[in-house]
């Protein structure tokens, strides 16, 4: 299965944020798509979500492209965003049970799938908890959990560790490796941070809206030195 | 479960858990009205009464006139601060969770509609059984006959609020949109006063008031109330609904 993107360009008025963009997204992988501010990351992020529109260039799901019309695809993709999404009023089993029912799932499915989601990230205790009351780890954790209660083949995420520890980040980072092997899920990574990820993961280097290097992480060293080398500081 | 049925219940659902936790909001929607009825009514009644003219087959008290327009009121403020929540909604990101559910846009903008038009029904309910406790005289088969007409007044009030939400990209704009909006949409109407009465005063006032949709919604509550549920400003309500459906389909945009 595959999540791939062709040759996107995106402006926003005479500022152009992406360059003739492309990304393939197999399942079983981690992708980490790494930039400096203002890099475009973003940008790409908002375009997978649909969260603004598409001005050129092509989106596909297994083939399928993914366009206005063909919302449902979206039941294949989970996503976590750079800031909170959670209603902060309700707990974190309400936000869940939200989630579940805009993907169709409801009763015991829901229940099963809560209980699936925060069996992986061991969350359940904090469930009944209004979110306000949750520290910035165990908010994140929910919605992690969040994206993933509808079993999608990819997981999108906006650097999910802003905010958190250097522990609660490594755990978090092996939390959701783990999940790629296991479940076969196909992880699109946008971070800033380099020591989430693991040197077979893939790597691309967005600056200034283009793409400057593709290939994998290699060593922490090794991915320091390339992006140092591809931006400048 | 039908995967749409389900996102249904969860979007109203939510819309209702936020209007019950939200008590300010809940207490706000009914003293509002019940202040204008209350005391700004109270003081009319003696002074004011209302001659003969549809759909009232005889002279009535001006409490009981105002109820329609109060009706509508209580619609309008719903509609406005579902709008607002939608705002912030945009802001805190949960309007993401909302945009990347494996819906049609489309439908995920009709069930929040929907939501807010059963709060908005909900308190107009709750708003005339206080006013009936206060002895305001409204007819009780008029409850069930204006259903329709507060149904199709809630929505609309709640597309119009969509529309002003769509454009707005923080809270602080809004509420300045909200005095620009609430109040002319329901001074410049026949909530207060009839128009014959606004034209005998102004001949201008008289004619912004009787452009205005808000005044052929809250002529349809009043038909409504009184036993004509599709009365003369049905067209022009569903007309103005249909307008209100077609421009926000084609101004929403899903950039948050």
């Amino acid at each position: 299965m595959l999540l791939s993107v062709n040759d996107i360009t995106h402006h926003y008025g005479k500022r152009c944020a992406l360059d003739q963009f492309s990304i393939s997204i197999p399942s079983g992988t981690v992708t980490a798509l790494l930039g400096p501010n203002g890099a475009g990351k973003s940008t790409v992020f908002k375009l997978l979500a649909g969260l603004i529109k598409r001005q050129s260039g092509s989106y596909h799901l297994d083939h399928a492209p993914v366009t206005e019309e063909m919302s449902h695809l979206f039941q294949k993709i989970g996503f976590v965003f750079q800031e909170q999404t959670l209603d902060m009023g309700r707990t974190g089993l309400d936000n869940l049970r939200y989630s579940a029912g805009l993907h169709g799932l409801w009763g015991q499915a829901a229940g099963d799938a809560i209980q699936r989601v925060t069996a992986l990230f061991n969350c359940a205790d904090t469930l009944k908890r209004p979110i306000r009351t949750m520290s910035g780890g165990e908010r994140r954790r929910i919605e992690i959990a969040r994206a993933l209660i509808h079993q999608p083949d990819w997981l999108l995420l906006d650097e999910p560790s802003v905010g958190l520890d250097i522990n609660s980040r490594r755990q978090l980072s092996d939390e959701l490796h783990r999940l790629v092997q296991e479940q076969d899920l196909g992880i699109l990574w946008c971070t800033h941070v380099t020591d989430e990820l693991r040197s077979d993961d893939d790597l691309v280097i967005l600056n200034q809206g283009k793409i400057r290097f593709t290939g994998l992480c290699g060593s922490p060293e090794t991915l320091l030195q390339t992006y140092h080398e591809v931006v400048p500081q | 479960m039908n995967k749409y049925a389900i996102a249904f219940i969860v979007i109203i659902h939510r819309e209702f858990a936020r209007f019950i936790t939200q008590r300010s909001r809940l207490l706000s929607a009914l003293v509002r009205p019940l202040f204008w009825l209350l005391v700004f009514a109270a003081g009319f009644k003696s002074t004011l009464g209302i001659a003969i003219q549809p759909p009232y087959s005889t002279y009535i008290t001006y409490d009981l006139y105002v109820i329609p327009g109060l009706v509508g009121m209580v619609c309008l403020f719903n509609g406005m601060s579902s709008s607002l929540a939608m705002v912030y909604d945009r802001e805190a990101g949960a309007m993401k969770v909302l945009m990347t559910a494996p819906l049609p846009r489309r439908t995920i903008l009709i069930y929040k509609l929907i939501g807010t038009s059963l709060v908005s029904i909900v308190q107009v309910y709750l708003f005339l059984l206080i006013a009936m406790a206060f002895d305001v005289q409204i007819p009780s088969f008029g409850l069930v006959e204006a259903l329709p007409a507060i149904a199709v007044s809630a929505y609309i009030l709640a597309l119009a609020g969509l529309i002003l939400a769509s454009h707005i990209q923080s809270l602080e704009n809004f509420a300045g949109v909200m005095n620009f909006v609430i109040f002319p949409c329901f001074f410049l109407s026949s909530s207060l006063y009839p128009l014959w009465q606004i034209e005998e005063s102004s001949e201008v006032l008289f004619w912004l008031s009787s452009f205005n949709p808000f005044t052929h919604l809250v002529e349809l509550i009043r038909f409504g109330l009184h036993g004509n549920p599709i009365s003369m400003t049905t067209g022009v309500a569903l007309t103005v609904g249909i307008l209100l459906s077609t421009v926000i389909h084609r101004i929403f945009k899903p950039e948050i």
